[in-house]
């Protein structure tokens, strides 16, 4: 099967590896940050991904472009992380989906948000050492709002503000560099 | 506030730059291990024993067959071959000679309607394209006006003719001084020339009762002249009680609500009974339920018993205000200017507040903004949100429009509604809708306290912190919105740099609210409802491709009611009064019954569907029994499960279970918004077909598409179920083209 033109005829054939390993690499990327970007942590996000693209393969899907498909990929992934949430009795993290879907096209649509990451990356060097600490701290060591204070030597709710103002500056930043 | 989607995301990049974390390598062979379940030969057993006992004696087997055996073992290639078998015209040949005479009459006479609407659509809209446009020729001989022009006599008039308790001195008279820089762009009047033209307004003066029924019937009776309908004859009164009882105070009558309205005399005993039905209790409770449905967006899902205790809320809040004679436009006023706890308790207590806990929550405030368009303005807020109809950045869509008339055309612009959106993006929700803080602090002695004190803890406030907008144009360029109203009036915008004060916020909502509430458009939206309410369906839908027939008839008399219901305050006993007592409420309904249906000739069913569309016979929606085809639907399903059911429907789903415990013969399940989408399902008029095809050049994806078919039907997009079955759909079909065709075709009124 090739993933993206299966018919009448080629139906009865077994997928065509090559086909669905380009068709994978192509999207999983994008599938595997759109999940972290709804709540999954890393190792969720990696388990949904195999089970969105296992299941598109076992039901293959009419391809129209790449763009269609990631789009049709990110539903397939949130329904699946909806339905693994429900199954540990957990809420959903975002509750509209049509919302977040166009936010995620406006951040990531066009390339799995490589072109978003690059800009991210670019602007984080442009913070001031105290907000890259800050955010480091935050974000790769997981440390708690205390001990981001206690480093740098602030009150925690001048950590919070910190790290608040950070963010939005970089999202300020970046939204101006994919505009 | 919560957090946004944007900060969302950026956290989830900053975190896989800052963890260095990459997605874990899929690895392609050990799904192919996966894809091909080792079990999946034993189920492929069970299928094919039921595909071929089950459906052998309906179809032929033998493509099932030789699919099946070709090597395939999942049970996708199973599911793929029954579909593939169904699909082929010997099936539906075969099936049909099985089927008896009456499901063999009844496919016929879905598909001759089908084809006969066609025809008659794209007729029907040039002949309507050329009474416009007759008229347009002759409008400066003709002396009809439309509602803003009677706004405008009213206004103009300074001295009420004497003798009418019901005139407005002009202190009282609730209309723009100056129409044409009313909110909403006006538009311009279009009617038909014939030398029994109705005068629409009877003058230019809030009119009595009785002229606002004559309004009404000569109106309607021009519109059918016009088309040669013959209306179904009237019904006797016995049965107008029953009806009027029912769609008025929303309850049957009793033996005693008969005898004692048949002691009266005939010729006023319906004007005795409106009179003290719409004093009652009843009639509040009501009214105030179609109002609360009317302005409320469409729920999705089942509510938490504590949103639905803010719902109750809401609508007492709404039976008070109603009750005290407020009209409505204040109503709305009030709700749209809301800001305050849904908490019972809370010192800052506000009902009303409900309607924006509703419509705003998440931050979704184009769904926000869709509510004010749709809900109170009757706008096409979903279609106008992507398509500017009035910079015609779609020529196509232009051309379907049939653009010599200009009542199709949105008042609104694409820019219009997005710095809508900016404004109504200064309210904030917070809360939750599930959850009551009151629970653990209140112990109730009995349960019905607990429902009365239950709550949600939401809470709707402006935000102060609040940003500009930005929009995608469907060239992908990004516009930063203006914070403006459609009429030009320029509000506080957000700074970047600092927050907004909430009073300023709380003028920007005024004058909303003002905005709003002084359109002719709310006016006729106000009467749109009130009318479908009773005679069950809007007057005019403003969407030419959906209901184009009298189109220029029905929003003539739309807007000349409108300007009438503002001239009287609002008053909705009037109102409701004088529909009631219109020919088009007393008349037959006519017979809708599944047998009806198999045995009627395609002229009669294309007869039967001018008459609904032109209220030339009381609704069939409105009668309980059979309503539309949906019920047809149901009833074959139930009554014929077993052998009739699921060819006379698409045979699309196939059971998951072999353990369900149903015979093999037993038809497949289908779910409800399955067997919607096909038994509703007919041949497309040819604007619909182009619309598809303009769809389909476009890279929306599946269900961007789907919630086009379901915009264009009912201005709402397609629910989760929704999208699911058709997705299913899709899958059974394997054609994009069928499939939106199939669906929109479905959801057509």
């Amino acid at each position: 099967m090739k993933v993206d033109s299966l018919d009448a005829t080629s139906r009865t054939d077994y997928p065509d590896w090559p086909d669905a390993a380009e068709f994978i690499e192509k999207h999983q990327t994008g599938v595997w940050r759109f999940l972290r970007a709804i709540g999954c942590d890393g190792s969720l996000a990696d388990d949904l991904t195999q089970e969105t693209f296992l299941s598109v393969l076992r039901r293959p899907i009419e391809i129209v472009n790449d763009a269609a498909s990631a789009s049709y990929l990110r539903r397939v992934a949130y329904h699946l992380l909806i339905t693994s949430k429900r199954r540990s009795a957990r809420t959903v993290v975002t509750s509209s989906m049509e919302v977040f879907e166009k936010d995620w096209m406006r951040w990531a649509g066009e390339d799995s948000g490589e072109t978003a990451i690059d800009a991210l990356t670019d602007c984080f060097e442009r913070l001031t050492d105290r907000a890259q600490l800050a955010l480091r701290m935050r974000f790769s060591e997981q440390a708690t709002r205390e001990e981001i204070a206690t480093e740098l030597g602030i009150t925690e709710h001048g950590a919070k503000n910190l790290m608040q103002r950070a963010k939005g500056l970089l999202r300020e930043c970046v939204e101006a560099k994919l505009r | 506030m919560n957090k946004s989607n944007s900060e969302q995301i950026l956290e989830s990049f900053l975190s896989e730059y800052l963890d260095d974390s990459v997605p874990r390598k899929i690895d392609a062979t050990e799904l192919q291990t996966r894809v091909i379940d080792p079990q999946s030969a034993l189920r492929f057993d069970a299928a094919s024993k039921a595909a071929n006992s089950g459906w052998a004696a309906l179809s032929s087997a033998q493509g099932a067959r030789s699919i099946a055996s070709a090597g395939s073992r999942t049970i996708d290639s199973v599911h793929y071959a029954r579909r593939q078998k169904l699909r082929t015209p010997s099936f539906w040949s075969k099936s049909l000679y099985l089927l008896s005479g009456v499901a063999a009459g009844a496919l016929l006479a879905f598909g001759s309607w089908g084809f006969l609407n066609q025809e008659k659509g794209t007729g029907l809209i040039d002949s309507k394209s050329d009474v416009a446009s007759s008229e347009l020729d002759l409008k400066d001989k003709n002396s009809d006006v439309t509602g803003n022009e009677i706004a405008n006599n009213i206004v103009a008039q300074a001295t009420p003719s004497p003798g009418r308790s019901e005139l407005l001195s002009m202190d009282s008279v609730p209309f723009p001084t100056n129409p044409s820089n009313g909110p909403l762009k006006t538009k311009r009047s279009t009617g038909s020339d014939m030398s029994n033209k109705p005068a629409m307004s009877g003058g230019s003066v809030v009119l009595s009762s009785d002229q606002l029924v004559s309004l009404v019937d000569d109106q309607m009776e021009y519109m059918w002249k016009l088309r040669g309908v013959s209306p179904t004859t009237a019904i006797a009164d016995e049965q107008w009680l029953q009806r009027a009882s029912l769609l008025i105070i929303g309850k049957p009558a009793s033996s005693e609500d008969q005898s004692d309205f048949l002691s009266n005399s005939p010729s006023t005993r319906r004007q005795t009974w409106l009179d003290k039905a719409t004093q009652t209790e009843d009639f509040y409770q009501h009214w105030t339920n179609k109002f609360a449905s009317a302005i409320l967006p469409k729920s999705e899902s089942t509510e938490s018993p504590e949103s639905l205790a803010d719902r109750n809320r809401f609508k007492q809040w709404l039976q008070s205000r109603l009750q005290e004679s407020i009209p409505l436009n204040e109503i709305v006023s009030e709700i749209l200017v809301a800001q305050g706890s849904l908490q019972s308790t809370a010192s800052d207590h506000s009902p009303q507040s409900y309607w924006w806990a509703q419509v705003a929550a998440n931050d979704d405030h184009s769904r926000a903004t869709n509510a004010i368009t749709s809900n109170l303005l009757g706008e096409r807020g979903s279609c106008i949100r992507c398509h500017d109809s009035t910079a015609g950045d779609r020529q196509d869509t232009a051309k379907l429009r049939n653009t010599k008339d200009p009542l199709v055309q949105s008042s609104l612009s694409r820019d219009d509604y997005w710095n809508l959106a900016s404004v109504v993006s200064g309210i904030s929700v917070s809360g939750k809708k599930g959850t009551s803080n009151e629970k653990s602090n209140n112990t109730p002695a009995v349960a019905s306290n607990q429902e009365q004190q239950r709550s949600s803890n939401r809470s709707v406030s402006y935000d102060e912190d609040w940003h500009t907008l930005f929009y995608e144009r469907l060239d992908r360029s990004l516009i930063a919105a203006n914070t403006k109203l459609p009429n030009g009036a320029r509000l506080t915008a957000p700074s970047e740099k600092r927050p907004t004060s909430k009073d300023a916020i709380r003028k920007n909502f005024e004058q909303l609210a003002s905005w709003v509430t002084s359109a002719p458009e709310f006016d006729q939206r106000q009467v749109n409802w009130v009318w479908e309410s009773l005679l069950g369906k809007p007057l005019s839908n403003r969407f030419v491709i959906v209901d184009s027939e009298g189109l220029v008839e029905k929003q003539e008399l739309l807007e000349a009611l409108g300007a009438q219901f503002r001239g009287s305050q609002f008053s909705l006993s009037k109102l409701v009064k004088a529909i009631a007592l219109t020919n088009a409420f007393q008349l037959e309904s006519q017979s809708c019954d599944p047998v009806w249906y198999i045995t009627s000739t395609p002229q009669e069913l294309a007869d039967y569907q001018q008459r609904q569309n032109l209220f030339a016979s009381f609704p069939a929606t409105m009668d309980p029994s059979f309503r539309s085809l949906k019920n047809v639907a149901t009833w074959f399903r139930k009554s014929h499960s077993s052998v009739l059911g699921q060819p006379v429907f698409d045979p699309i789903k196939l059971p998951k279970s072999k353990d369900s415990g149903k015979s093999d013969n037993v038809a497949p399940e289908v779910t409800p918004a399955q067997t919607e989408f096909i038994v509703r399902s007919r041949v497309l008029p040819k604007g619909l077909v182009a619309e598809v095809e303009q769809w389909l050049k476009s890279s929306m994806p599946w269900e961007e598409l789907v919630d086009h078919a379901f915009y264009l039907a009912d201005d709402a997009p397609a629910t989760k179920l929704e999208q699911m079955s058709a997705r299913e759909l899709l899958n059974s079909t394997r054609d994009r083209r069928q499939a939106i065709q199939r669906i929109l075709a479905s959801q057509l009124p």
